[in-house]
């Protein structure tokens, strides 16, 4: 399990519901005793409740594990065989001294992105992407009823991401899935269709135009010119997001369940 | 030309989003500021989110780093990672990615601090950072949210999707910034 509100926050998406009936295999836990919050947003206000919970690390959880206790670990045993084992108190406390720095200095301009963001979402810049998007959306999704309630959700989804709203692509997100899932005509219910399979594969190939909290971080780390990779970042996802969606249809066909 | 079209979206990207959304929110008669003040609000919210993630990784990575344990690493894997244009220390980066989303931000600003947000590594960083999700995390949450267990071949592709992401990024960055 893990901080849901912490790691959506911190990677830019927004809300999440509580999935019906809870759900199995939850990789990405942050170690076996964390509580849980759950955070649900509609336009008037939040809701927040929170619970302890104590549960054992789920399936992609080893590795991170493994990664981040490894990295403090190998670095002591190092510094141990090496002579100067103090160097780990030293960076340990620069370090995490460092970090709060870090993040004071990040506030300032996420601060400023966030009223940005709300401002185009309450403008309606999410409908205008969405009606530009849409011919293209349908020949995504040859599966879907072109005006269903779908594929509406499917677009404002990817039209909130794009523009830096992960508060708002996630409940569309989720939206979509029931609807989906309503239309799944796959022979049982809990398989995947071909059309939520395209959707999670555009959402994890990333669809951001504006990487906006990496350009925050540049500029309280000092960079002369921010905005500089905002180019390459966007022509490498764009191409991998081409190349992962060429690769979903093909294998659309060979991994269709029969029977 | 690819190089110089880049250069260009970079530098216009902001400006022009920053004064279009304002200008689009007054257009459609919305109460801009109050809007904006808002939305801001939570960026508190945020950041105190944030802060265990960012301490844990940057006490990891500090130790990693200052202990001489990363420079090993970089110097056992040189062979393979040299010929690539792929420094060793966004290594961490690349396998944290898919995993976890705030622990992959929280390397990049690291990174970002200690290399400098202007240099190969930092910029090559950034781009990793912004092209790729969490793989792992999104699939649990939209799979999990409608009761899916057979996923069929979206975490292959998703995977493939972040390595590609990676490789093409390496790609990029090396041809418009160059190495080092």
């Amino acid at each position: 399990m893990w901080q849901q509100s912490a790691v959506q926050a911190a990677h830019g998406s927004g809300a999440v519901f509580p999935p019906p009936g809870g759900a199995a295999g939850r990789p990405g836990g942050h170690g076996p005793r964390t509580v849980r919050v759950w955070v649900a947003r509609r336009d008037a206000g939040a809701v927040a409740h929170a619970g302890p919970m104590a549960e054992r690390p789920a399936e992609g959880a080893a590795v991170l594990n493994l990664v981040w206790v490894g990295l403090v670990v190998a670095g002591v045993l190092v510094a141990a065989l090496h002579g100067h084992v103090q160097t780990v108190t030293t960076a340990a406390f620069d370090s995490a001294k460092l970090a709060v720095e870090t993040v004071i200095s990040l506030t300032g301009i996420l601060i400023f992105w966030l009223g940005i963001a709300r401002v185009a979402e309450g403008a309606g810049l999410m409908q205008a992407l969405t009606g530009l998007l849409r011919p293209v959306f349908r020949r995504l999704f040859p599966s879907l009823d072109p005006q269903g309630p779908a594929l509406r959700a499917i677009l404002l989804n990817v039209s909130a991401n794009m523009l830096g709203l992960g508060q708002a692509a996630t409940p569309f997100g989720l939206k979509a899935m029931q609807e989906m899932q309503a239309v799944n005509d796959q022979p049982d219910r809990e398989t995947a269709s071909d059309a939520m399979v395209t959707f999670l594969v555009l959402n994890t190939a990333g669809v951001t135009l504006i990487p906006a909290t990496v350009i925050a971080y540049r500029a309280t780390a000092g960079s002369q010119n921010p905005t500089e990779i905002v180019g390459v970042t966007l022509a490498a996802s764009t191409c991998s997001t081409v190349l992962a969606l060429t690769l979903d249809r093909i294998l659309r066909g060979r991994r269709r369940r029969r029977g | 030309m690819f190089v110089h079209t880049m250069d260009a979206v970079s530098r216009w990207a902001i400006p022009l989003i920053f004064a279009g959304i304002l200008i689009y929110g007054l257009i459609r008669k919305i109460d801009v500021y109050s809007v904006f003040l808002d939305g801001a609000k939570e960026g508190m919210e945020i950041a105190v989110k944030v802060l265990p993630y960012v301490v844990s990784i940057f006490v990891a990575l500090g130790i990693f780093r200052d202990s001489g344990a990363m420079a090993l690493l970089a110097r056992g894997l040189a062979p393979v990672l040299h010929p690539l244009g792929v420094p060793a220390d966004v290594l961490p980066l690349m396998l944290i990615r898919p995993l976890s989303g705030a622990g992959a931000m929280a390397i990049t600003a690291e990174l970002l601090r200690h290399n400098g947000p202007d240099s190969y590594v930092g910029r090559l960083a950034s781009t990793l950072q912004g092209s790729t999700d969490t793989t792992f995390y999104i699939l649990s949450v939209y799979f999990g949210a409608v009761g899916i267990r057979r996923i069929r071949h979206a975490l292959v592709v998703g995977l493939l999707a972040d390595v590609l992401g990676f490789v093409l990024a390496v790609a990029f960055v090396r041809l418009v910034f160059g190495v080092k």
